[in-house]
């Protein structure tokens, strides 16, 4: 399932590390960087351009936002989603959706319920059509369009800030995994009958299918959507 | 909101240093000893903790990302400033986190697990009745800290544990804007803990969101 991750853009005056934040954090999101690779701190010195110090600190702040890890020898590597853990992140991902669902489909006026309708009716075209690029653009269509109209800040900073890494690792595990079609146009078709009634209850239930927070199955019998 | 500890990562001396640094000077923001809004001026924070500046602007570093500090480029850095204004947001943002951990960890409750979590909201009316807001602080994190605590999702668990601690300071220090009604959230919790002890999930979910002032009508 194709998940929004905003990007942060930033104003001030970009320091060094800011730089080199920007440029690895690119190179992993477009593949130059794959999926557990080691970030070699004198290659990237080499290719930034820079010293040690903003590198390391850039290094952090990736860390801290999940898409780099620390191996145990204490080399650092891009993360390497496991097929296994991607449901972890997926309702991650979910468990913000459902909030800014709460959040935001109170005060939705009729145009903006129906241009959310007709993203979803979109993005089920494509899934019916099996076409991944295409699937992946309605639904960030449609994740955008939905946290624009989500009147609580707060949350959408820390969404911003939390959910670029986790959808990337979904991101990489469906392509491991494949992504079952019709299952995923099912869970979607639920979700917008509910939204053009304006059933809160039946979104949110749906929007629980959608990102796996089942309550009956278990965690690990799961997969992806 | 309880704060579970990020796994720390330390392994070579300098890494030690820089943890210690960040462990002081977080916990100096949330206790109070450094105060919202003000200004950390390095050379002040390297006689205080005797380290040189690197660890110190790692630590800052750090912070920022968490939310409890600010940064500017060229300029000084500053414990973060809580807005009243942004009050009920940041409490609606706990809930969110909080309902999606009920969500996930209620269908794996064992009937012991869920008449502790009972005691736990229990507990939290009871010092609602009392009425001294560090005690209820205290009750409610304990409740919702056993939650986080069984909660099988350990990755939304992370992201709690680096989000959890400003927004919570940023709820305490704003708390007043909130202008909350201490006897009916006594009540909720009263319900909270009758729902739990039912098994009632969507009551449960529905009066965590209540308690975070998330969209009300729903838990009529």
């Amino acid at each position: 399932m194709p998940v929004p991750g905003v990007s942060e853009v930033r104003q001030t005056r970009v320091l060094a590390r800011d730089r080199a934040y920007a440029s690895i954090r690119t190179a992993i999101l477009d593949g130059t960087i794959r999926p557990g690779e080691r970030l070699d701190d004198g290659e990237l010195q080499a290719w930034l351009g820079m010293s040690t110090t903003p590198i390391r600190q850039a290094l952090n702040a990736l860390t801290v936002e999940g898409f780099v890890e620390t191996a145990a020898q204490s080399y650092t590597r891009v993360v390497e989603p496991r097929v296994e853990d991607a449901v972890l992140h997926m309702q991650t991902i979910g468990v913000f959706i459902l909030g800014v669902l709460d959040l935001t489909l109170g005060g939705l006026t009729e145009s903006e319920r129906n241009a959310l309708v007709s993203d979803v009716d979109r993005l089920i075209a494509k899934l019916e059509a099996a076409e991944l690029a295409e699937a992946m653009q309605a639904s960030r269509a449609f994740y955008t369009r939905l946290m624009a109209l989500c009147p609580n800040r707060v949350l959408l900073r820390l969404s911003e800030r939390t959910l670029a890494a986790r959808a990337f690792y979904v991101g990489v595990a469906y392509r491991a995994l494949g992504i079952d079609w019709a299952e995923a146009a099912q869970s979607y078709a639920a979700l917008r009958t509910a939204l053009a009634a304006a059933d809160s209850r039946g979104v949110a239930l749906a929007a629980r299918e959608v990102f796996r927070i089942d309550t009956v199955r278990p965690l690990h019998e799961g997969g992806v959507a | 909101m309880p704060i579970p500890r990020s796994p720390g990562q330390a392994a070579n001396p300098r890494e030690l240093v820089r943890e210690r640094v960040y462990a002081q000077l977080r916990e100096a923001i949330l206790s109070g000893v450094l105060l919202p809004g003000e200004r950390l001026d390095e050379g002040a924070l390297r006689a205080w903790l005797g380290v040189s500046g690197t660890p110190i602007r790692q630590a800052l570093h750090t912070l920022s990302l968490e939310g409890l500090v600010e940064t500017a480029p060229q300029s000084f850095s500053a414990v973060i400033a809580p807005r009243p204004e942004e009050a009920l947001d940041t409490l609606q943002t706990i809930g969110v986190l909080i309902v999606g951990v009920t969500i996930l960890t209620l269908p794996g409750l064992e009937r012991a697990d869920r008449t502790r979590l009972a005691g736990l909201a229990a507990a939290v009316t009871a010092e609602h009745e009392r009425g001294d807001i560090p005690a209820i602080t205290k009750a409610a994190e304990a409740y919702f800290g056993s939650i986080i605590a069984a909660c099988p999702n350990p990755v939304l668990v992370e992201v709690i544990a680096q989000a959890g601690p400003s927004l919570t300071y940023h709820v305490n220090v704003t708390y007043r804007a909130l202008d909350a009604d201490l006897a009916a959230l006594g009540r909720d919790y009263t319900e909270l803990s009758s729902a739990l002890l039912a098994d009632d999930e969507l009551r449960v979910i529905d009066l965590t969101k209540r308690i975070f002032r998330i969209g009300t009508e729903s838990a009529a």
